[in-house]
């Protein structure tokens, strides 16, 4: 085939990055509620690092793009 | 291919996004509940301790909350429960009352300052014999520079971070393009790396917003 060769996505890994992600949202939380911005309740402490789990595993279930 | 990459990305948004929405919590707000009740903390009217504006504590610091009752109520004996928020009401104090004045004193312990500082919201319920008084407010417990969940945030931060990018690289050895000598395409992995920071970046910001706040 002549031309750009398509783009291919080779996924990740989405439970490390799950993983990883529920580590930076604790991270984040602590960190924040340190600088005073919020405080340590069930939103900052528990959804956060879940969204942020679940962001980065989608992230990583998307992969790297090759060409 | 870029149809199914497509869909991916609108797979994780759209996930992302019901989450969000789903689990919204309401607005922390802070102040007083029950009819002709009074109160104040330290002091201070409830309704201007609110994030912005929190009691500043320190270490051996007492927070009394302290309040009358509703004119006409009958002033027997009645239970004053104080909590502070963290992830739940964890109850710090139950102290009982006599007449037409609830409350309550809590003594910050040496503890909680040197290793979890920071803006905390203490809740207070009185129940008296026909009567009931609810109350909230933020407190801010200083801390030193670095405190033990400072150096534990930004260590797990760290290692969070790095990990949640380098997770988006493929399993070693893994073919996905056989007999091909593709190779990785910098700017696209940047660019989608940036629009995933930036989401949750976004979501601090909502969270923060719908949760309490910006900067105290």
């Amino acid at each position: 085939m002549v031309g750009i060769p398509p783009r291919k996505w080779a996924p990740g890994k989405p439970f490390a990055g799950f993983r990883s992600g529920v580590l930076l949202g604790i991270g984040a939380a602590l960190l924040l509620h340190q600088l005073g911005w919020w405080v340590l309740d069930i939103n900052t402490l528990v959804l956060l690092p879940l969204l942020s789990g679940l962001l980065f595993a989608g992230r990583a279930w998307l992969g790297t793009p090759y060409r | 291919m870029r149809g199914v990459t497509l869909r991916k990305w609108l797979i994780v948004a759209a996930l992302f996004g019901l989450a969000v929405a789903l689990t919204a919590p309401a607005a922390l707000a802070q102040g007083l509940e029950g009819d002709g009740c009074s109160a104040t903390v330290n002091g201070r009217t409830l309704d201007t301790l609110d994030i912005k504006h929190p009691l500043i504590v320190e270490k051996g610091d007492t927070v009394a909350l302290t309040g009358a009752i509703p004119r006409g109520a009958d002033d027997g004996p009645s239970q004053t429960k104080i909590y502070v928020e963290v992830v739940g009401d964890v109850p710090v104090a139950d102290e009982p009352g006599d007449g037409s004045f609830w409350g309550g004193t809590v003594e910050i312990p040496e503890i909680l300052t040197s290793l979890a500082p920071g803006v905390y919201r203490v809740k207070g319920t009185a129940t008296g014999p026909d009567w009931v008084c609810s109350g909230s407010a933020y407190i801010k417990i200083e801390g030193g520079p670095l405190t033990a969940a400072a150096a534990v945030g930004a260590v797990a931060a760290g290692a969070g971070g790095i990990g949640a990018i380098t997770a988006s690289k493929p399993k070693k050895g893994q073919v996905f393009y056989e007999g091909s000598s593709a190779t990785p395409e910098t700017s696209t992995r940047v660019a989608a790396d940036i629009l995933t920071i930036a989401f949750f970046f976004l979501m601090m910001l909502l969270l923060g917003i719908i949760g309490p706040s910006w900067v105290v």
